[in-house]
């Protein structure tokens, strides 16, 4: 799958507002040029491969000839014979943009925009996979987001993308750490009902939590159950 | 005495020019340099930290009060004579070897600072060997570690056993935070506390002091 860099990253005023979760004005600080700072530094990149299923079991389940070791990922694909692992960045500059700045809350902001960037590019890339193959909900999940699939499975989703890494620009360190930081990767697939992560996640008071945590459903994925 | 309270409410409200002009003013009407720091801007940083611990507020608004508090102290900390501060406190904070994450420990070392500890910050990736040098080199009383991976929080229980085998675990206590961190993870270490976000880390870090 080729590369995409042309990738429109949408960033306004309402959407950084919420993000920050702040609507008080900073006398000394202009949002609207921050983020257009923030918009001359951000470099999208997004890569992705259509990868289809090819073996199950109860904890683990083949995407090519790669393995994941994850129960509620092989639930999850368990009638699905194509799936969409991407990697996404929008590169260095706007991270080391914000460690050069004295002024911590202007380094908050830069961090915020970065990860609202991230989101533009990952809701675009949705739409065009839901587009080019004709699916009308797709879900994510990503290696780390639970327990049960650690973020030490980054490995074998990176793998996935073997000879077209290096274009991204991306890069795994030895502990998991994607560099440029901010940078995200997943794999999306089809659903009926969309699924979130954090519906099986109970960690308490966490700010990145998209979905209510459903005690219910980790009976569902049997994750109360010995692996 | 009023000024001092209004200086408070300037952290409060953010207001970086008034928490500056109120300073000014309180030394102009000759009240201690050591009053205005303790009884209006860390004071002032203290009624911040209770609303956001009660999510009245969230991360921007401390931030901007913390900027606050900082311009009155850069107009009182000159004139305090030696001897009229004594920090209550030396913290080295830092995240752990393999980790790049920056902002939420940075966010704890202002909150420390503002509630009066002296704070050495050391970066990222952060060895042991540098977290005990300089636990011994500035006295610290104690070493924050911050990871955001469950890959780098195991360097946390690596720390931990240096510091213990340098002899240092009996004057420096060790308190961990982050993302994946958690207190029985914190128990599972050995480590002296843990604090799930950075006003929880000042009360941690007073507690600890007991100050």
């Amino acid at each position: 799958m080729p590369l995409l860099d042309s990738i429109p990253v949408q960033l306004n005023l309402d959407d950084f507002s919420k993000e920050i979760q702040s609507d008080r004005k900073t006398p000394t600080l202009d949002f609207q040029g921050l983020l257009e700072t923030a918009q001359s530094l951000i470099s999208p990149k997004l890569l992705y491969k259509v990868g289809y299923v090819n073996h199950r079991e109860k904890d683990r389940i083949d995407i090519e000839d790669v393995t994941f070791s994850s129960r509620v990922l092989s639930i999850n694909l368990q009638k699905i014979g194509k799936v969409f692992p991407y990697l996404i960045t929008i590169g260095r500059a706007l991270e080391d943009r914000a460690s050069s700045f004295s002024d911590l809350l202007e380094q908050y902001y830069l961090e915020n925009i970065g990860d609202l960037a991230l989101r533009s590019i990952k809701t675009y890339l949705e739409s065009h996979i839901r587009e080019k193959f004709g699916i009308k909900t797709l879900s994510s999940m990503s290696p780390g987001s639970l327990e049960d699939w650690p973020i030490t499975e980054q490995k074998p989703l990176f793998s996935l993308f073997r000879s077209e890494l290096a274009s991204t620009g991306i890069r795994l360190t030895e502990k998991m750490l994607m560099i440029p930081r901010k940078s995200i990767s997943g794999i999306l697939f089809p659903t009926e009902v969309t699924f979130s992560s954090c519906k099986l996640c109970p960690r308490k008071n966490c700010p990145a939590r998209k979905a209510l945590y459903d005690e219910n459903l980790m009976h569902k994925y049997r994750l109360n159950d010995g692996k | 005495m009023e000024i001092l309270e209004e200086i408070i409410g300037a952290i409060d409200k953010g207001d970086t020019s008034a928490v500056r002009e109120l300073s000014e003013k309180a030394l102009g009407e000759d009240i201690p340099a050591v009053e205005i720091l303790n009884k209006a801007l860390v004071t002032g940083m203290n009624v911040v930290s209770e609303k956001f611990k009660n999510c009245e507020i969230f991360i921007p608004e401390v931030l901007i009060s913390a900027k606050a508090m900082k311009a009155g102290m850069d107009i009182v900390k000159p004139l305090l004579a030696n001897g009229d501060v004594k920090s209550p406190g030396k913290i080295i904070i830092g995240t752990v070897k393999g980790d790049l994450h920056d902002i939420g420990k940075n966010i704890v070392a202002m909150l420390l600072e503002g509630a009066g500890f002296e704070v050495v910050n050391l970066g990222t990736d952060v060895s042991k060997e540098d977290f005990i040098e300089f636990a011994k080199k500035e006295k610290a009383n104690i070493i924050g570690l911050s990871a955001l991976l469950t890959t780098t929080m195991l360097y946390m229980k690596e720390v931990i056993d240096s510091i213990k085998e340098a002899g240092l675990d009996r004057n420096v206590r060790v308190i961990i935070g982050g993302a994946p961190i958690s207190q029985s993870y914190a128990d599972e270490i050995n480590a002296d506390g843990y604090a799930s976000d950075a006003t929880s880390a000042v009360d941690l870090v007073k507690n600890l002091l007991k100050v």
